[in-house]
């Protein structure tokens, strides 16, 4: 082989790579779909946990995030399972942020346990936020940057539910529908007609 | 390195198309046939062929399942492919140092 043909090899690899590594990315606008799913639930577990804390049913509330979590966890798979098959391929990173938001949701299950246990706590929110704020930091390293302001939203929220227990709920709905629901829209408006 | 002969440039992945193959799958964890028909723009049987080829040199690995009744076959790339792509870019660098 000469330099030339080494050449014209090195071009074709790193065409090949750039063209691999969009696709990849692009591979997120489905895994968008799971953020929204699990976006929606909370939004509605949050709205079932004021009311049941109006009515005093505190018990209950532990059953309502159990029950998202099981229903976010069932769909999210289902919908996780359908990006290779949809896209055609599989990336590492992929992989990693999948096991980290599976990391996540097993934490958050644990908490519930723990809340069960215990008794609820208005710094539950906060907690769980900080959570999130992880899986929001790693992904926007591996996948999209823009997810490092939904991280430091979370942690700001976090802040913000910790010192004010009051408005626990607010800022959580806040939060979720910030870091979950707007990204869902957006990243759906801005690759419409541009998946893999 | 050093005794290094372009001749013994690893000739199984320099082919364009295996070349291709071979970086999609050493940046990608997993591909599907239809993807790498479309990437590569090659017929089935010309990619077929190719990844024969791969797959009998241990290079790749393959997983045949179904998806809708539609067969979905799966590639992957082995720890021996991984090793032989990057033994093959090293002697691309020596190539591109020695000229």
């Amino acid at each position: 082989m000469n330099k030339k043909e080494a050449e014209k090899s090195f071009e074709e690899i790193k065409r090949h790579l750039i063209e691999t590594e969009e696709d990849l990315r692009k591979t997120g606008i489905y895994a968008v779909d799971i953020q929204f799913l699990l976006g929606i639930l909370v939004l509605v577990g949050l709205g079932l946990t004021v009311f049941l804390l109006g009515k005093t049913l505190y018990n209950l509330i532990w059953i309502v995030w159990t029950c998202i979590l099981i229903v976010g966890f069932f769909f999210g798979y289902r919908l996780a399972k359908r990006i290779p098959l949809m896209t055609g391929v599989t990336s590492f990173a992929g992989k990693l942020i999948g096991m980290v938001w599976l990391g996540i949701t097993i934490s958050v299950t644990l908490v519930m346990f723990i809340v069960w246990y215990s008794g609820y706590t208005p710094y539950l929110e906060s907690f769980i936020a900080l959570l999130v704020g992880v899986g929001f930091f790693v992904e926007a390293f591996v996948s999209w940057k823009e997810f490092l302001i939904a991280a430091i939203l979370c942690w700001i929220g976090a802040l913000v539910d910790g010192f004010f227990p009051d408005v626990t709920n607010l800022v959580f709905a806040f939060l979720i529908f910030v870091t979950m629901i707007v990204p869902g829209i957006v990243v759906k408006i801005r690759f419409r007609g541009k998946e893999v | 390195m050093g005794d290094f002969n372009p001749a013994e440039v690893n000739k199984l992945i320099h082919a364009p198309i295996r070349l291709g193959i071979m970086t999609i799958l050493n940046s990608a964890k997993k591909v599907n046939f239809i993807y790498l028909r479309k990437k590569l723009d090659v017929t089935d049987g010309n990619l077929s062929s190719h990844m024969e080829k791969l797959e009998k040199a241990g290079y790749v690995n393959v997983k045949k399942t179904f998806k809708d009744k539609k067969p979905n076959t799966v590639y992957s790339i082995t720890e021996k492919g991984k090793k032989a792509f990057r033994i093959y870019l090293e002697h691309l660098e020596k190539i591109l140092e020695e000229s």
